[in-house]
């Protein structure tokens, strides 16, 4: 709902903003605004080869093992962004959805809507399915080791400006005597009190 | 024999070595479409009628995405962060809809749902936090733009237009309103280009007001020059048929162009000048005088006839004549008061310079007696 607003009128006739017709219109979807929120997060740290590798080296079960849980992963994670994605996008997928459900006991809505907003529409069946694997591994690697590989530190240490500002969350304020009238001095009863 | 240290410069001057796309060295401008990354930050829509619960669920991921993403631009390196704003489309998209669609305090019935409100304030902390990154010129010793660069950048890639910084003054000049007023008088310093650009928006504003009274049907053929008289019988019949929609639309339009209009002259006074140069005083004074009596009797009348009118309309009809009203009372102290007073006190400083130099003259002919 477009409220109407001075300010719309001076942008579309002001002439003194950017003409904003050319820019990308934001029809992005929610999903596919997921899916690229996964990738960059993955060139930032995340990635299928680090947490492989953290559960290869760090997990009490045997090579084998953790070579088959690994394979069962990346099988569930092709049911999520579908056969057709390339190696990349299934990682990208399974470590996205490995983040989402570790430290999870079960599905639940809000599970489903933060993949489904990723991966577009899921079937709980195959989130469960991810999910026990996810718990599989929790149970053979030490948290604190998953921990670290799921939130890569860097980027938390890196400082966000204005993180020590003052901010208020103060609106205007606007007292208003609503028992003002509005008829002009003409008419009867004129009360235009300038006393602000 | 100590190592000499470059002079750090300023980011429109300085280059980055990087690697490049073949694994190479290479280096690059600062300031470059180079190390923009493909974000595409999300807007702000304007906010729905009604909240039903997959409405909120999609919004709860919406703001999820804008928070994140704000989060991830002010962590950016200098370079990164000014290049990101100046060459990423979607990034002015984003902070623009905000601006325009953020819910106002006196916006009617348009706030944000309990589960969203958290996450709300928190962007709004955030596009307040990137504006006032992108209006300082200088962060650091090493981290800085010359002043004639920034003037230019913020000016020709409308990283900040007069509107812009209406809708931040509206938004984020209750309590942060010291800090808006350091930002906007920076702004303004840096880039003569945007008192012109008040000028032009002056002349819009009064436009504005024209077809408001002309769909009220309360514009004459001949427009008057000064107040209306107090007798004129114009009474707009137009506003007895509109629909409530429209005649509720037409009330929140002039309480918010009131509104808009001190919030930014309270944060930038100077910007009076312009307003008063172009008459506004008389102007808004003959648009309120107009509109308001006829739109108050409108809404008695129509209420009286059994029409379901929002309840709180009339408060709107107060909150836009105190509006205007002190527009006009900032207008006439920045332009007119404040000159007087100055040059009296100029004047009394020049009288008290005056009397002590002849009372000193006095003291030395008294000494010579």
């Amino acid at each position: 709902m477009t409220l109407p607003r001075l300010t719309g009128s001076l942008r579309a006739f002001g002439g003194v903003t950017a003409n904003r017709e050319n820019d990308p219109e934001d029809d992005m979807n929610l999903v596919k605004k997921g899916r690229r929120q996964m990738m960059r997060k993955a060139e930032r740290g995340l990635s299928w080869k680090k947490l492989s590798e953290c559960i290869h080296k760090e997990s009490d079960l045997t090579a084998s093992e953790t070579t088959t849980i690994l394979k069962d992963i990346m099988h569930l994670a092709q049911g999520l962004v579908g056969e057709e994605s390339t190696s990349e996008v299934v990682e990208h997928a399974a470590c996205t959805a490995f983040s989402i459900l570790y430290n999870c006991d079960q599905v639940t809505h809000r599970e489903l809507r933060q993949i489904g907003s990723q991966f577009g529409s899921i079937s709980k069946p195959v989130v469960d399915d991810f999910l026990k694997v996810v718990m599989k591994i929790s149970s053979h690697v030490p948290e604190e080791v998953l921990s670290g590989a799921l939130n890569p530190a860097e980027e938390d240490a890196v400082k966000q400006f204005g993180d020590s500002f003052k901010f208020s969350f103060d609106s205007l304020l606007l007292d208003v005597d609503d028992t003002q009238e509005f008829e002009p001095i003409s008419d009867k009863a004129s009360v235009w009190s300038l006393d602000f | 024999m100590p190592g000499y240290k470059d002079e750090p410069k300023p980011l429109n001057k300085r280059y980055i070595e990087c690697i490049g796309a073949g694994g190479g060295k290479m280096t690059r401008a600062a300031l470059d479409p180079f190390w923009v990354e493909t974000v595409e930050f999300l807007s702000f829509p304007p906010l729905p009628k009604e909240w039903d619960e997959a409405t909120v669920a999609e919004w709860e991921e919406r703001l999820h995405f804008i928070e994140e993403d704000l989060q991830w631009l002010l962590k950016l390196p200098h370079h990164k962060f000014w290049s990101q704003n100046v060459h990423d489309p979607s990034l002015q998209a984003s902070l623009d809809s905000y601006l325009k669609n953020a819910p106002r305090c006196y916006d009617r019935g348009a706030q944000m749902p309990a589960p969203l409100a958290e996450k709300q304030r928190s962007i709004h902390r955030l596009v307040f936090m990137t504006f006032l990154r992108l209006s300082t010129k200088k962060e650091s010793k090493e981290h800085f733009i010359s002043p004639a660069a920034f003037g230019e950048i913020i000016y020709n890639n409308f990283i900040f237009d007069v509107v812009k910084m209406m809708e931040l003054s509206i938004l984020y000049g209750g309590g942060n309103a010291e800090l808006l007023t350091k930002m906007v008088d920076n702004i303004f310093k840096q880039q003569p280009n945007y008192t012109s650009d008040v000028k032009l928006v002056v002349p819009t504003v009064l436009e504005v007001f024209e077809k408001v009274l002309e769909k009220c049907g309360l514009k004459t053929d001949s427009p008057k020059k000064g107040p209306t008289q107090l007798t004129d019988s114009r009474q707009g019949g137009e506003l007895l048929q509109m629909s409530v929609d429209e005649l509720t639309d037409v009330i929140s339009y002039i309480a918010d162009s009131a509104l808009s209009l001190k919030a930014f002259l309270d944060i930038y006074p100077p910007a009076s000048q312009a307003f008063y140069e172009q008459g506004f005083i008389q102007k808004v004074s003959s648009f309120c005088e107009t509109i308001l009596p006829p739109l108050s009797r409108a809404i008695k009348k129509r209420q009286s006839e059994g029409d379901c009118l929002p309840e709180d309309l009339r408060k709107y009809l107060i909150l836009t004549k105190v509006g205007f009203a002190k527009v006009c009372s900032l207008i006439i102290n920045t332009c007119c008061i404040q000159p007087v007073l100055e040059n009296s006190q100029l004047l009394m400083g020049r009288s008290f310079c005056y009397k002590t130099t002849r009372q000193e003259h006095q003291i030395e002919s008294i000494d010579e007696r």
